[in-house]
């Protein structure tokens, strides 16, 4: 075997080594966050202690309808160290909801509700946002979470 | 404005815009005629078949007779010099968008046009500069560097050529305000708050570019496999010529689904069955859209890497560390980036399945992009010496670039970064750190080593050459560095106002994006002012005309 | 080009065509077309409005959503708008057509089946995103003159975010003291005519407080 081979053989040894680890820490993630990942709406796969909020997007805001009824336009109000189901549904074009300090992720699709669960476990107001692009006002499609 | 005035204004602006038309008409048809009589003293029928004759093999300069003639040469001159002006037109846009960003509201254009900026810019900087500049290449290098047998497809390379340079225009004239990931029901709202008034030419205006594109490829692929010298079996071919057939034939597998998906939203104006309707979801056109979605990232920069390889061993004088390697690689990366299209959808809920397939396969293409990577580590590395022109610093400049954007895409695809990050400039940052470093930097590399040939013998200034990628090579990691930060604190991407929280990350990348714009300009000064001056050199270029010393390294060993 | 103007021909295309390019798109049409008259007024109306994403409210923090104005010609109107929901608002106005009940009746139901047919293009923006501040309880004054023989007429008001929710509609009689004629009763929920209603714009702490009341009550 010439050094060249060899040293081929080194970075393509190296490299995947350092994959496989990233790819066993990915895999160990998605197996333990399996309902924190978004997923198509169905009440059977929401955790036990979960409450569950329906959001509907529209151009160009966010609704948040509460279990009790009411609603919230653009402001997503939720208690501290508890489990929230979020159940995301849009009445126009895809628009998708992404709340950055907590990891939360969901597209609002027409017609192909999806689900998240997150628990929100530091108090303090926090932004959210669409980041699907969704015509004229997208960027005015964000809002804030107040968690108490 | 009264009826009059209109109806004068229109009469004035109809005849000027009729003489033009007559003007170029005229000069052409006078042109064709006058070829086509020499070639019938030489006992030609067909003059386009007698020039190319003529004009093969010789180094081609710029002249307005590309447009007459349709010999290899002058199709991929075409291509090279349209897909800089619309390098221009897109970069512009960015730049203008940029801008308007420096307030957290939109205080310098309306929303309505950043938005039709946003698409214009990302549409012809992909469709219309990154491929468009490819296939230049493609149409240029390889003649020469292939020494072709026959070059007998000029008619349909001259009609692909006219279709996607069609489609182009009409997407500009369309004022579509889609995104360029088209995804319906946005696609369908025919208004200007929503998709743009005149989205259906936009829609048009794709399907000319796919039939453009797929048409010129097939051509590239004929040239490459049957019309090459005997001489030269595929073993011997140069990486860049592998790069463009492996590009080529991803292009060719991929882009189907999507043009049948245009056509089928198209139809959806009319009669929403297909993506809108009641048994069907939006999603299945954006499964559509990213299995070409993705591979044609991969377009933008497979090409690239065949040329990076060529003008590594020019200036190390060095033959590729390993060639199969090499090789291998690219077509590795061919065919696993098809397969991880999936990763661009993870959070739209398509189920867990999806996300842990798409995830994983993500990490294996960084396989073969870290090989091609170390591959051309290893060249520069074994050379006894590397001669610094203008066009190998920007080829190390991508190569750092690309580890840098490479690395941020592994990232990426963790689902807990990409619950994170996908959306935000974070992915901005990724994927501007490989298209300004490597596409823009490594199509300037080539139009820098070109650039004799082009001018008939002409050398560039070289210190503004160096200026040239020193600011850019900055502006770029300025713009793509803020992005990076300010994606993964949230920032949301294509947004026309943002949260007053994230303006630092957001001011710093106009100031990058500033630099990149001027770094271009002193590019098109250097373009203009070494042209004024006399020839001093011969029109031949290292990357075609095979000298005694690089007659060895430029293919296999 | 082979002589030695070929740079500079390149990059004057390039400049020509990136201009062209440039002055096409930045002229792409953005609504606007009503314009804002200088010409003297007779008479001045307030018209006070809460804006909250479910529908703009009459006066500060009523159920009153959505309701129809009535306005007299050559009136200068000053909208004054309070922020209700800290979500970003903006008011548009635009004119739509000459008084019918059948114009009437189809904006009515346009609003309720197929919202987007309101963004008429003959419009004008009294109040931006960024003078509605997204503060709870914040006041802000915009003003439009209906002046000009031919401004009586049907007018649609609402806000461009929240097009769907937020939309109203807003009549200017012609005939002079028939600012009673038109009560219409529709279906939608929006209550008739509220006629020059000339109270005057207090800033109050009260209704802050009120707001911050009923944000916490949401929060649960």
């Amino acid at each position: 075997m010439n050094s060249k081979v060899k040293n081929e053989l080194i970075y393509t040894i190296v490299v995947l080594a350092i994959l496989l680890v990233v790819a066993v820490i990915n895999v160990n993630y998605i197996d333990g966050h399996k309902a924190n990942i978004a997923q198509p709406e169905n009440n059977s796969t929401v955790p036990a202690n979960s409450t569950i909020i329906k959001v509907t997007g529209y151009q160009w805001a966010w609704s948040f309808t509460y279990t009790n009824g009411t609603t919230s336009t653009d402001y997503l109000y939720v208690t501290a160290g508890h489990t929230y189901t979020l159940q995301v549904q849009s009445k126009d074009v895809i628009h998708d909801l992404l709340i950055p300090n907590l990891g939360v992720q969901v597209y609002a699709v027409p017609g192909h509700p999806n689900q998240v669960t997150f628990e929100p476990t530091k108090q303090g107001t926090f932004i959210f946002e669409c980041v699907e692009y969704c015509g004229q006002d997208h960027y005015l499609m964000r809002g804030y979470m107040e968690v108490s | 404005m009264s009826t009059i005035d209109l109806l004068i204004l229109a009469s004035v602006v109809g005849s000027l815009v009729a003489i033009l038309v007559f003007a170029v008409y005229y000069l052409t048809a006078s042109k064709a005629e006058s070829l086509s009589l020499t070639a019938k003293e030489e006992g030609y029928t067909d003059s386009n078949a007698y020039w190319r004759e003529q004009l093969y093999g010789k180094p081609r300069p710029l002249t307005w007779s590309i447009f007459t003639y349709d010999d290899a040469k002058s199709i991929g001159l075409r291509y090279i010099f349209t897909s800089v002006v619309f390098l221009f037109i897109a970069g512009a846009f960015g730049v203008l968008m940029r801008v308007s960003l420096f307030d957290p509201n939109p205080v310098i254009i309306q929303p309505i046009i950043y938005n039709i900026l946003m698409t214009q810019h990302a549409t012809l900087m992909i469709y219309m500069f990154a491929i468009g500049a490819a296939l230049g290449f493609g149409y240029y290098l390889l003649p020469t560097q292939l020494r072709l047998k026959r070059d007998n497809m000029g008619h349909w390379s001259s009609v692909a050529y006219w279709l996607w340079v069609l489609g182009g225009a009409l997407f500009v004239l369309s004022r579509s305000s889609m995104r360029w990931y088209l995804y319906p029901p946005l696609s369908l709202q025919l208004t200007p708050t929503g998709a743009g008034t005149f989205n259906w030419l936009a829609i048009i205006a794709m399907e000319l570019i796919f039939i453009g594109i797929t048409m010129a490829s097939i051509i590239v692929l004929k040239v490459i496999f049957i019309d090459r010298s005997d001489d030269i079996t595929l073993s011997k071919m140069p990486i860049f010529a592998w790069s463009v057939v492996f590009t080529l034939i991803m292009l060719l597998s991929s882009d189907e689904p999507l043009m049948v998906g245009l056509g089928m939203l198209f139809y959806d104006f009319f009669n929403p069955v297909f993506f809108t309707g009641a048994t069907s979801t939006p999603l299945t056109f954006a499964v559509l859209f990213w299995f070409w979605g993705h591979p044609i990232v991969y377009i933008a920069v497979i090409p690239y890497f065949g040329l990076m390889y060529d003008i590594i061993t020019r200036f190390t004088k060095t033959p590729v560390y390993s060639y199969f390697s090499g090789v291998f690689s690219l077509g590795l990366l061919m065919i696993l980036s098809e397969l991880v299209w999936g990763h661009h959808l993870l959070n739209s809920g398509l189920g867990i399945d999806w996300v842990l397939f798409f995830t994983s396969a993500s990490f294996v293409v960084v396989i073969p992009s870290a090989l091609t990577i170390f591959n051309m580590i290893g060249t520069l590395w074994k050379a006894e010496k590397i001669r610094l022109t203008t066009p190998m610093m920007f080829v190390i400049n991508a190569i750092l670039d690309f580890i840098i954007g490479g690395v941020l895409g592994v990232m990426l695809a963790n689902q807990s970064v990409n619950e994170v990050a996908h959306g935000t400039y974070f992915v901005t940052g990724h994927f501007h750190f490989i298209f300004v470093g490597l596409t823009l930097g490594v199509t300037m590399a080539v139009f820098y080593l070109l650039y004799p040939t082009f001018s008939n013998g002409r050398v560039y200034d070289e210190r503004l050459a160096k200026w040239h990628l020193y600011i850019t090579a900055f502006g770029s990691l300025l713009m793509s560095f803020s992005w990076t930060v300010g994606g993964y604190l949230g920032m949301p991407r294509s947004v026309a106002g943002y949260f007053a929280q994230f303006q630092p990350y957001q001011d710093s990348a106009i100031i990058g994006g500033v630099i990149i714009g001027i770094g271009q300009l002193v590019f098109l000064y250097n373009i203009a002012k070494s042209w004024l001056a006399q020839p001093t050199t011969d029109p031949y270029n290292i990357l075609e005309y095979r000298t005694e010393t690089n007659q060895e390294i430029g293919g296999g060993e | 080009m082979a002589s030695n103007k070929g740079g500079v021909t390149f990059a004057l295309i390039i400049v020509l065509l990136v201009s062209v390019a440039f002055g096409y798109v930045l002229t792409s049409p953005t609504g606007g077309g009503l314009t804002y008259s200088n010409s003297p007024t007779k008479y001045t109306q307030y018209i006070n409005l809460g804006a909250d994403a479910a529908g703009w409210e009459y006066n500060y923090n009523t159920s009153d959503r959505n309701p129809v104005l009535n306005v007299q010609l050559s009136t200068l109107v000053y909208f004054n708008v309070t922020e209700e929901d800290g979500a970003p608002h903006n008011l548009y106005v635009a004119y739509d057509g000459s008084y019918s009940s059948t114009l009437f009746a189809k904006l009515v139901s346009d609003q309720k089946n197929n919202p987007k047919s309101i963004e008429g293009s003959n419009n004008y923006k009294v109040l931006s995103t960024s003078q509605i501040t997204q503060t709870i309880g914040h006041k802000t004054q915009g003003k439009f003159p209906f002046v000009g023989s031919k401004m009586a007429g049907i007018y649609t008001y609402w806000c461009s975010v929240h097009y769907t929710t937020m939309v109203g509609l807003l009549i200017v009689n012609a005939t002079s003291g028939s600012t009673s004629v038109v009560t219409p009763n529709v279906a939608n929920g929006a209550t008739p005519s509220h006629v020059n209603n000339q109270s005057t714009y207090s800033t109050s702490v009260s209704n802050v407080l009120l707001a911050l009341e009923t944000a916490l009550k949401t929060v649960e």
